[in-house]
């Protein structure tokens, strides 16, 4: 499955595993069962799912069944994949507690996927050198990790939210959600904890201020850039 | 003493003034605007400074080089495919730290730049102090501070590029990799890696510029796969460099846990940063360039008065232009008129003067009238864009009308293209030139000629005052609307079609509001119009030519008629449209004429169906003469074709130049289907309420 390169943001793979898990298990997924997983409101999966469904990942129609298609389950395992090797890569050589790591894993996943191969490699190489990892466990002084302060996560903080739910008011960036965008926003001097000011917001159609720039953002645009209130 | 010849090219924001000072130094025509990206095409102008004569080449406006817009790909292609000796990279003084980011990365091309800080005029106001002299210290860049506008600063300018060029030698400076050592320019590890790569390349190309080289280690660093094809590298070769950048990228991801552009422009804004402290200092006035520009911006931006607005504006610069540009249009239809009257009197004295004569009497001057009579149109249309632009309110006119366009699967930048297209399909392509992706501006254009033109209302009239004389008005209105519903639809099916996988997004920024220059205006305005009268006349000559000789031919004195070898081809094909119910020969040549100008439909079906004696009406006369021809459903279903089918050569020729041959037959080959399809539903349709 190494030849799939749809670029899916850590948001919208969080809903298609979540699909995927769902379908596994009893078959019929509604709207509400996603939403409740993820936490998030229904709104908020209506668009993580149509954006799935546009590119052939999901089928959906309102009032019915979400249904994953071939090629969502081929991507969904991939992800699982890609998770697995760094869960499997952290246990290995960081030392955090099992739930920890996995609430990292899921959002690094996607910006480390272009190295599994070195990750996956690496885990090979200390398996068949048994001796070679006892001694990096010893170096790393393995027990006297007991907490990091990495661990904080931030995803599922509510107070952060996308821009299209924004009031008038300052916000703090806290990060993008899309490749594209944040390129764009950066090239222009709008970078993750700058402080910007929302000037509009008709529907997720948003007008943002930072000291001599003013950018009107479409809501697929804004709907990429987290913000946290100030 | 012959002056020597030098290249340099300007590159700056969108907004930044770059295009004033571009016309400020060549007094060329060309545009300028408030739109981002308003300069597609490349432009290039001369100047003289004291030692040398300068060819100056504009690029289009751009933030940086890592979002593959078209204008970003055009200029990153500029700077690695062509030789010059000089960058002018243009700031705006009163933004410095956002405006040095590009500046900053302009750095990794080697070549000497020099930095122009604009609107010099209004840092006053805002409390800021720029020292242009302490930027050497540190980046080796010069400065200059200017102002466009009022031409500030302009002699030290000119003054400085002279030094600057007599200081430098491009290809010495270039062998000696003097230019390689870091300074500071990127991250040390980053610079390495881009060194690693840099090795590679040039043991690949020896004999390839080397400053060139190293700005292409950097973006095969960043995984940048649209410059892969600009080196002459073959696939081994480009596959070595890949992995090695996938290496390199991958050995900074582990230390910096970002991808290399990420690792970059953090590195870039901070540095743009700190460089805005050293060479700027700035005391709170209270007052910014957006002071007043916001208290606006509240108003017309908001969701209902914004949006009355919006309208208003919009319906204002569709009745300015076609009122203003009607007695002119007039005027040089009926100065063809004169031309050709004139021309019918003179006698001739034998076939060869014959033929002449009526080559230009019948081939040439009516589509060149009918293309005259669409310069004031054009003219007028833009110089309006172009006070609308300059004034920023095109920024936020985009920006209101998204949601709306989100219909169609397109962003607001497509807005103003196809509401132009009400007036004439030419103008509409143009604009959309505006747009910033390859996708809105092929779906844009692909659409805007089913947007009724003000060249069918003629056609429309005619049929509805002899087939609908009851209600002329919802006749005309359905077809408008149909154009418009089937505009949506196919928008939705060519989005789906070609290009899948594109997300629909608007990014735009707006700036401040300003009076607009009237001077910029006639300029933006001479310049396109020169342009569209450049870009199509050849294609129209060419293809009224063909048709002339294909209805001129084999009978001189049957023009167009049932014995030229038009009228043959016409005959033999015109069962095609029996379904439609119109499958006469006289219909199908008087749609073929309509290619060259919609508005010949109608004058070439009134020298073809003169008169007829009719056995239900009698002697009938045109245009009366057409109900021998139509019923009610196909007169309507001839509508519904004339309105959907290729509009005109123009438009087929503009297609053809702002998005190319494949776009263009695309563009034929889709509408003469769908104007075929609808036709023939809208006839079965219609007859059965007969």
């Amino acid at each position: 499955m190494n030849g799939i390169e749809y670029n899916l943001t850590p948001g919208l793979e969080d809903y298609l595993l979540a699909v995927n898990k769902l379908v596994n298990e009893k078959k019929t997924v509604r709207l509400k069962d996603i939403s409740a997983i993820i936490g998030v409101t229904n709104a908020s999966a209506t668009s993580a799912i149509s954006q799935l469904v546009e590119r052939g990942f999901l089928t959906h129609s309102p009032y019915e069944y979400i249904d994953i298609t071939p090629l969502g389950v081929a991507y969904a395992e991939e992800i699982s994949r890609r998770r697995n090797v760094i869960t499997k890569f952290f246990k290995k050589f960081i030392n955090l507690k099992d739930n920890e790591i996995e609430k990292i894993v899921c959002k690094i996943e996607h910006f480390l996927s272009p190295f599994i191969s070195d990750f996956q490699k690496t885990i090979e190489f200390f398996e068949n050198n048994r001796d070679c990892y006892e001694k990096l466990a010893q170096y790393l002084n393995f027990d006297q990790h007991t907490t990091k302060e990495e661990t904080k996560i931030e995803i599922e903080n509510p107070k952060i939210i996308p821009l299209t739910m924004a009031n008038k008011g300052r916000y703090r960036i806290k990060y993008f959600s899309g490749y594209r965008i944040e390129l764009r926003l950066k090239q222009m001097g709008i970078l993750p904890l700058d402080e910007i000011e929302v000037l509009s917001n008709q529907s997720g159609q948003v007008l943002i201020a930072k000291d001599t720039l003013r950018i009107g953002l479409g809501r697929g645009a804004a709907h990429h850039i987290m913000i946290e209130k100030i | 003493m012959e002056k020597n010849e030098k290249k340099i090219a300007i590159i700056g924001n969108p907004n930044s003034g770059k295009t004033t000072l571009f016309n400020l130094l060549t007094g060329s025509n060309q545009k300028t605007g408030n739109w981002s990206g308003v300069t597609v095409e490349r432009i290039e102008g001369k100047f003289e400074t004291e030692n040398f004569s300068v060819t100056i080449v504009d690029l289009p406006g751009l933030w940086g080089f890592f979002s593959d817009s078209l204008d970003e790909t055009i200029a990153k292609k500029f700077l690695i495919e062509e030789d010059f000796d000089l960058i002018l990279t243009i700031v705006d003084g009163t933004m410095l730290e956002r405006s040095l980011i590009l500046t900053l990365s302009l750095l990794d091309r080697k070549v000497p730049i020099l930095l122009v800080i604009n609107m010099c005029d209004e840092l006053e106001d805002y409390g800021i102090t720029i020292y242009p002299e302490k930027v050497k210290q540190f980046i080796p860049v010069d400065a200059v501070l200017i102002s466009a506008l009022k031409s500030i600063g302009l002699e030290k300018l000119i003054e400085a590029i002279d030094k600057k060029l007599a200081q430098t030698d491009i290809l010495e400076s270039d062998d000696k990799e003097e230019f390689l050592k870091n300074n500071g320019i990127l991250p040390e590890d980053f610079y390495q890696q881009v060194d690693l790569i840099y090795k590679k390349l040039k043991e690949f190309l020896p004999n390839y510029s080397k400053s060139k080289l190293w700005y292409c280690s950097i973006f095969f660093l960043c995984m940048d796969s649209s410059i892969y094809d600009v080196l002459p590298l073959s696939i081994e070769q480009k596959l070595y460099i890949s992995a090695l950048a996938k290496e390199g990228a991958s050995v900074l991801a582990r230390q910096y846990k970002q991808d290399p552009v990420n690792i970059l422009l953090d590195y870039r804004y901070s540095k743009a940063k700190a460089l805005t402290n050293e060479i700027s200092k700035k005391k709170e006035t209270g007052k910014t360039r957006f002071s007043l520009s916001d208290s606006i911006d509240r108003i017309l931006t908001s969701r209902f008065l914004g949006l009355i607005v919006f309208f208003i504006a919009l319906f204002l610069l569709f009745q300015l232009t076609f009122t203003f540009s009607k007695p002119l249009s007039n005027l040089i239809t009926t100065g063809f008129d004169l031309l050709s009257k004139i021309l019918e009197n003179v006698t001739t004295k034998n076939s060869f003067q014959d033929f002449i004569k009526d080559l230009l009497l019948k081939g040439l001057l009516p589509p060149l009238s009918a293309v005259g009579s669409f310069v004031p149109v054009i003219a007028i249309l833009f110089f309006l864009i172009a006070l609308l632009e300059d004034s920023g309110y095109m920024a936020r006119a985009s920006f209101m009308s998204d949601k709306l366009m989100h219909i169609a699967g397109l962003h607001g930048k497509s807005f103003i293209p196809l509401i132009l297209g009400f007036g004439c399909n030419v103008p509409a392509i143009m604009a959309a030139r505006t747009l910033e992706t390859p996708k809105d501006r092929i779906i844009t254009i692909l659409i805007s000629p089913l947007i009724s033109c003000s060249a069918r209302l003629p056609i429309y009239l005619l049929f509805v005052s002899i087939f609908f004389p009851k209600n002329p008005a919802l006749i005309v209105f359905s077809l408008y609307l149909i154009g418009l519903i089937l505009a949506i639809l196919i928008g939705r099916i060519f989005k789906k079609i070609f290009f899948k996988y594109d997300e629909v997004t608007l990014l735009i920024d707006l700036p401040p509001y300003r009076v607009p220059s009237l001077k910029n205006a006639i300029r933006s305005m001479s310049t396109r119009v020169a342009d569209f009268i450049k870009r199509i006349i050849i294609y129209i000559l060419v293809a009224s030519m063909i048709l002339f000789f294909l209805s001129y031919f084999p009978d001189k004195n049957s023009y167009g008629s049932d014995k030229s070898i038009i009228g043959k081809i016409a005959s033999i094909f015109s069962p095609i449209l029996s379904p439609l119910g119109f499958g006469y020969w006289q219909i199908l040549v008087s749609l073929i004429f309509g290619f060259i100008g919609k508005e010949l439909v109608v004058g070439s079906l009134a020298t073809l169906i003169p008169s007829i004696n009719s056995p239900v009406h009698g002697i009938l006369n045109f245009p009366n003469s057409l109900m021998v021809f139509f019923n009610p459903a196909s007169a309507y279903a001839f509508l519904i074709f004339t309105l959907l089918y290729v509009p005109c050569i123009a438009t087929v020729a503009i297609i053809r130049k702002e998005a190319g041959k494949k776009w263009m037959w695309i563009s034929i080959a889709y509408q003469l289907a769908l104007a075929y399809v609808a036709s023939f539903v809208a006839y079965s349709i219609g007859k059965l309420f007969i």
